[in-house]
């Protein structure tokens, strides 16, 4: 086992060029972006919606706040708006965006049984990104959009003169997340989300017990895209660059599932710790590209993909509710309770056979 | 003055399948009334039509001299008509107790933004609404499993388990889709208590699909009589069960179940 020799090329790599810190950093703020993708994935599922086009959502979001705070084309560019808006106001446009992008696509999925609706949200995203590479002056095509701003750029530098900006980037990243978490924890365990999941465990029995299950299910959906649109919008300011390219199936909707397969989906905890371990293992293996075999470091980003592809196979397989099982009790409201094991309950009147 | 429930000429074809073909009926305000016949005879798909799950190829159907005709499942419940399941639906992730609290119709915690604003609102309402859960679990003999994961509970379980869902909103009429099949013969006289009491305390009309007749002759009054999509007699549980037409769709019935 060749353990201790990639740990001492990490150790390395990260500590003689004072990487640890920065490699933490702009980590910790990348992974950011992907666990509200993963929180707002994980709303939708809970409303048993299977969105396989969180690129399509998360691509919205960056273009549209690319779109409102850019300035206008230089020479050889051509996109619509380049308003050049302040960020914050970019962040309210990609939020927008990606909750009108899922109520337009509300429309089949109020007809489309979940695995169709599943194939059609693949779909969009193809299409999009291929609308993006191919329509002229729309969004520059294949070369993207270049040179966003960030957020307070000036002003940061005022208030912590000398800091690197990565370090107030983290910090207004990681409060995105937090916000995110406190509204789908707060809406998902509430009344509100009991019917989501009394729709994802038998729609039937939600509408038996009077509820509206589309207009819940277009909500969870909707509330969804609109926090994929603001993570896609927190990212492009994060790498000041957007470009169709950028918006793979692989990193912008399977990546995303892996994180809620391996965290525990339907448990905004298990989530966040998902996002975090896949995160690692992602951004993480190419740190360790110089201590592989020549053959398979050349090939470091397919193995990581590979990687990821094993994750949810071992998780499906060994471990589906992931590393932190879905609570029974949905409402934060009910009271905690517990009662003898249900498997051996002493009055339990055994069905008999009818008459 | 007209019934609680009216059918008039109701059918539901399934392709080339009459499955109901023109039955109609009136259930009067305040009656445990019964609903048999054959299996396929259509009763379950007389009750989705009732119900909102399925729309009738043609036909009336009117509660409280409303024409409910086609309207969605959740309208008909909010006008105070509810159903239970033949084959129990539950919520098998949820708690027992939660299944039931679902069942409350106007939460105020169902609309998404109070439980950003004003979650002390809903964690009020929520308190009442356990509170209430936990009376209609004792109702029905379930309140040692109310923490339970709804999975996990017995056949029997599962059939009181729809029986609670249905009364959590002290409705005004209850569809039950054979309540007794699978309930062990202790609890069966139990639920026919139940059923009554509920009647006597709270008003409900009753229109219950059974095939133990039993239970039919004991507690329901008028019996409706179903086969082959049509009603084939109405009246007293003696009366219709001597009616030799009946007996002879029982038969009929019987023998293409063998087939
Ligand atoms: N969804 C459906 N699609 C096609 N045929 C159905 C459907 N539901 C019921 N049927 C058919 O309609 C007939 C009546 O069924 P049902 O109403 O369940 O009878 P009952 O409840 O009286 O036993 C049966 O022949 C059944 O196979
Ligand atoms: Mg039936």
């Amino acid at each position: 086992m060749p353990f201790d020799i990639p740990f001492n090329e990490l150790f390395l790599t990260l500590v003689t060029f004072d990487g640890a810190v920065n490699w933490t950093v702009g980590f910790l703020t990348t992974v950011s972006f992907f666990a509200i993708l993963a929180l707002a994935l994980n709303t939708q599922w809970a409303a048993g919606i299977l969105n396989f086009g969180v690129a399509a959502f998360f691509m919205t979001g960056a273009y549209a706040t690319a779109i409102f705070t850019l300035d206008p084309p230089q020479l050889l560019e051509s996109y619509v708006g380049g308003w050049g808006l302040p960020v914050i106001f970019g962040w309210l446009m990609a939020a927008i965006a990606g909750g009108i992008l899922a109520l337009l696509l509300s429309i089949p999925m109020l007809r489309l049984r979940d695995d169709f609706l599943a194939i059609t949200t693949i779909g969009v995203a193809a299409i999009l990104r291929s609308i993006a590479n191919s329509v002229d002056g729309l969004v520059n095509r294949a070369r993207g959009l270049n040179g966003l701003p960030r957020f307070l750029e000036g002003i940061a530098d005022e208030i912590t003169p000398g800091e690197d900006y990565r370090w107030f980037a983290l910090v207004v990243a990681l409060l995105f997340v937090a916000f995110v978490f406190w509204l789908v924890s707060r809406a998902g365990a509430s009344p509100w989300g009991r019917v989501l999941r009394a729709v994802r465990d038998n729609e039937d029995t939600a509408r038996a017990s009077g509820k509206n299950t589309v207009a819940f299910r277009i909500q969870a959906f909707v509330l969804g895209g609109v926090l994929m649109g603001l993570a896609g919008g927190l990212y492009a300011h994060e790498i000041k660059s957007v470009a169709p390219s950028g918006f793979s199936n692989v990193i912008g909707t399977f990546f995303v599932w892996t994180m809620l397969i391996v965290g525990g989906s339907g448990n905004h905890k298990g989530v966040l710790l998902g996002a975090l371990a896949v995160g690692f293992f992602w951004f993480g293996i190419p740190l360790f590209q110089e201590s592989f075999p020549d053959w398979l470091g050349s090939r470091v980003f397919q193995v990581r993909q590979l990687i990821i592809g094993a994750l949810i196979v071992i998780f499906l397989l060994w471990r589906p509710e992931g590393l932190l099982a879905e609570q029974a009790r949905v409402s934060r409201y009910v009271s905690r309770r517990r009662d003898p094991p249900p498997t051996t309950p002493p009055k339990d009147p055994t069905p008999t056979a009818t008459p | 003055m007209s019934a609680l429930l009216e059918v008039h000429d109701l059918a539901r074809y399934f392709g080339g399948l009459r499955a109901v073909d023109g039955a109609s009926f009136a259930i009067e305000q305040g009656v445990i009334a019964g609903l048999i016949g054959p299996n396929g005879a259509g009763k379950t798909t007389c009750f989705n039509c009732l119900s909102g799950f399925l729309r009738p190829s043609a036909g009336r159907v009117r509660f409280n001299g409303e024409d409910i005709t086609g309207m969605s499942p959740h309208r008909i419940f909010r006008r105070g008509l509810v159903r239970t399941f033949q084959i129990p639906q539950e919520l098998e992730t949820m708690t027992v107790l939660e299944n039931l609290m679902l069942a409350e119709s106007e939460q105020r915690g169902e609309q998404i933004w109070r439980n950003w604003l004003l979650p002390r609102q809903v964690a009020r309402e929520e308190r009442a609404l356990e509170d209430h859960a936990h009376e209609v679990l004792a109702l029905v003999a379930l309140e040692h499993m109310a923490y339970a994961q709804a999975g996990t509970l017995s056949g029997g379980q599962r059939k009181l388990l729809e029986l609670g869902r249905a009364l959590m909103t002290h409705p005004q009429m209850i569809l039950l889709d054979e309540p007794a099949a699978g309930v062990n013969p202790a609890l069966l006289v139990r639920i026919s208590e139940d059923i009554r009491r509920f009647r006597e305390e709270f008003g409900i009309t009753f229109l219950i699909i059974e095939h133990n007749l039993e239970l039919v002759r004991d507690l329901c009054h008028p019996v409706v009589v179903m086969a082959q999509g049509k009603v084939l007699d109405v009246g007293a549980a003696d009366d219709v069960l001597s009616n030799p037409e009946v007996e002879v769709a029982y038969l009929r019935g019987a023998a293409q179940h063998h087939d």
